[in-house]
């Protein structure tokens, strides 16, 4: 394990690299931070720049990107009560409460501070759990190789909490887009209308800016005028040492909620976002009441709790990811596209033949959290300057951005016209509440799950009962089973935390409101 | 999460038999054009296997999400009436979970103004004014879009004669302006983004951009 990891130190000591962690990460904090950008956003912008990267550092510059997405995204929370990303959801109204309160650096610097501890956790969970099932895939057929992307296909529909259908048919409408260009068995055109240009398939990264990039923007340019908002201020000054003294005091909630994180981040499609959810109301439902607590001390102690789980839930969710190539969430997904474009087939191969880029995946995950420390802190310095980013401007960068991205693919026009035509479906989806993320990966697990169903069926003759009858297959089937059966579990543990969620805050804005 | 407790019922109803409808169009155009795709052997599908496979299910989740939205909404009108029986105050404690469904950019704004006046000798001093909206009112949204499609169609356009400096220089410039930008903000927006992005992909990524009129680079 030593020398794996000495052997991975030399591939990220590299400084090009280093350069490229530090810009993804300053980008992620800057994306993240700005209400309404996802960090899905800033993935699908920094593929086309991952592109013309070493394997590495493209991995390097997604990892560190969504590590600091996730914390900026608690920053307009505190500030604008509104949430960065919808990881940061479930305590807004807390941070919110604090920068009322003038605690604004000493909530934010807690949310800080126990997302980089929750990082570390998950990253450590990544570490010791990802080889287990590694080695226990490392037995797969084509049969098992089919189930395992069934999975993987049934996960991209729980990523859809609430709207499961939806998200089937969003994943249907993925499958076939992955199904244009030249089919795997005979070579014949499908779905390219004598377009020879789409013989090679629909682009994935050029699909990727469309949904994710194109669609953000149309939809915010045809959003209705709402209302300016005042911003604010946040005091840096002197909260570094009452932050670590609210840590310390909390220790127990971020270590609960690190923990829960970690679980809940490495289940197929839970994620980060119900992760922070269910830590959210675990710690508010357990919090005793100390002499001397205020209402802020409660909240602070919320923050600690959740922002912990959001965090360590990035970290994790690589667990399926690289053990067995199956993404648990978009950002995972669009990895595994970037992946599979260097030619790394994520799974088991990972752990046999390619343990430096394995290890340095583990080492990033590590550099990416401690580096979270200093920059979040100079982050919370600058928030006011980075909200204030004119939105127009913002508008039209992404949207060059996303032409040079797509045009760079293949250096034609056809992937940019495709980009509008995902930019459109993408907002038309988003209009009828339908999910992009199977979309995503119906159109990275399509080609995958097609090639192996085929190979099987042409193998054995189309003798179906193999894909039931072999004994890792079957184990694969009942996972398969428990996952759609989890699937309304999930969803339902989700929406109960939110319910229960705002009764407390109910509950607590009448309490400050009597105490004061 | 997608659709909040407090929005009408009867639009989200419509809006899922309108997805379920097309989904099922789509599912039964692609599976004749699935078996009009050769066979490996005779009895043995090939290449159209898959997309009549998807068409199926396209069909299946079309009809079934007709089916229960349908039903989901009886249900929910019934539960709307009992939480309007208890009387329980549902504006406040809905925003977290409005917000996590990211539509509820109007609502949550709102209330945030309103909020810190209530304890004023808490609210910090507010810095600035935020210039975060960019939402317009009537027939001027879709002429954003319009414009931001335009501008990309138009790049595709003009790229290969006008060269790619000058094209997205025009296409950014078109965009900002259009979100009601002051003209040089946006010119120099343009111009900025159009000569970065130039050195970067051109000079830094070796990728061959369009150089039409604006040759010797």
């Amino acid at each position: 394990m030593i020398e794996n990891f000495s052997g991975a130190l030399e591939l990220i000591a590299d400084p090009m690299t280093m350069l490229v962690v530090v810009l993804a990460g300053l980008f992620g904090l800057v994306i993240g931070s700005l209400p309404g950008m996802t960090a899905t956003l800033a993935a699908a912008l920094l593929v086309p720049f991952t592109f013309f990267l070493d394997p590495v550092p493209a991995i390097a510059a997604i990892i560190t990107m969504s590590a600091m997405a996730i914390f900026a995204g608690d920053i307009p929370s505190a500030l604008l009560r509104i949430p960065g990303t919808p990881s940061s959801a479930a305590y807004t109204e807390d941070a919110y409460a604090l920068t009322r309160n003038g605690k604004g650096a000493l909530g934010l610097g807690v949310s800080l501070v126990s997302s980089v501890l929750g990082g570390l956790f998950g990253s450590v969970v990544l570490i010791f759990v990802s080889p287990i099932l590694g080695e226990f895939a490392l037995r797969f057929t084509s049969f098992e190789y089919f189930w395992v992307a069934v999975l993987g296909l049934t996960a991209a529909v729980i990523v859809s909490k609430g709207a499961q259908l939806k998200g089937a048919i969003a994943l249907m409408t993925g499958l076939l887009v992955s199904t244009v260009g030249l089919d795997v068995t005979l070579g014949h055109p499908r779905f390219t209308f004598g377009n020879e240009e789409l013989y090679r398939g629909v682009d994935f990264i050029a699909a990727m800016i469309g949904l994710f990039g194109l669609s953000e923007v149309l939809r915010a340019v045809t959003s209705r005028k709402g209302e300016s908002l005042p911003i604010p201020k946040i005091e840096g000054q002197g909260a570094m040492r009452s932050t670590l003294a609210a840590i310390f005091r909390h220790k127990g909630r971020v270590a609960s909620g690190s923990t829960i994180g970690g679980v809940v981040g490495a289940l197929p499609g839970a994620g980060a976002d119900i992760a922070a959810w269910i830590s959210y109301a675990f710690t508010r439902s357990t919090s005793r009441k100390r002499p001397g607590d205020t209402a802020d001390d409660k909240r602070l102690e919320a923050i600690a709790g959740a922002s912990s789980a959001n965090n360590a839930g990035v970290a994790s969710a690589y667990v399926p990811t690289l053990a067995f190539g199956i993404p648990g969430d978009t950002i995972t997904a669009i990895l595994v596209g970037v992946l599979l474009v260097k030619g790394i087939t994520p799974g088991p191969d990972l752990f046999l033949y390619q343990t430096d880029t394995l290890y340095s995946i583990y080492l990033l995950f590590i550099i990416a959290n401690l580096m979270l420390l200093p920059l979040g802190f100079l982050l919370i310095r600058a928030s006011g300057f980075v909200l204030r980013i004119p939105r127009t401007v913002l508008m039209g960068l992404i949207v060059a951005i996303s032409i040079c991205g797509a045009f760079a693919i293949n250096n034609g026009y056809l992937e940019v016209g495709l980009m509008v035509v995902f930019g459109l479906l993408g907002y038309l989806f988003e209009k009828g509440g339908i999910p992009l993320a199977p979309v995503v990966l119906g159109i990275v697990l399509g080609p995958i799950v097609e090639a192996n169903f085929m190979q099987s069926v042409i193998k054995t003759n189309w003798d179906l009962t193999q894909f039931f009858t072999r004994p890792i297959s079957a184990v694969l089937i009942v996972l398969v089973f428990l996952a759609i059966a989890a699937s309304p579990l999930m969803s339902w543990l989700g929406r109960r935390a939110e319910r229960a969620t705002a009764l407390r805050s109910a509950q607590d804005s009448v309490d400050v409101g009597t105490g004061h | 999460m997608t659709s909040p407790e407090t929005a009408p019922t009867t639009g989200p109803v419509r809006g899922s038999v309108l997805i379920g409808v097309l989904s099922i169009a789509a599912g039964a155009g692609v599976i004749p054009y699935g078996a009009s795709m050769p066979f490996i052997r005779e009895g043995i599908p090939g290449p159209g296997l898959f997309p009549m496979m998807i068409g199926g299910l396209l069909i299946l989740f079309g009809g079934l999400l007709i089916l229960t939205s349908v039903l989901g909404a009886r249900r929910e009108r019934s539960h709307a009436a009992r939480l309007a029986a208890i009387g329980a105050p549902v504006g406040p404690t809905a925003a977290p979970a409005d917000a996590a469904a990211t539509s509820s950019e109007a609502a949550a704004p709102a209330d945030a103004a309103a909020v810190p006046s209530e304890e004023s000798e808490d609210a910090p001093a507010t810095a600035s004014v935020l210039d975060t909206d960019i939402g317009s009112d009537g027939p001027r949204r879709w002429l954003n879009g319009a414009v931001l499609l335009g501008s990309i169609v138009f790049f595709v356009l003009a790229a290969e004669p006008l060269g790619f400096p000058l094209t997205m220089a025009i296409v950014v410039f078109a965009i900002v302006f259009s979100l009601r930008a002051k003209w040089w903000v946006a010119l120099a927006t343009g111009v900025l983004t159009s000569f970065g992005l130039w050195a970067m992909f051109e000079l830094g990524l070796m990728v061959q951009l369009p150089d039409g009129i604006i040759q010797g680079f």
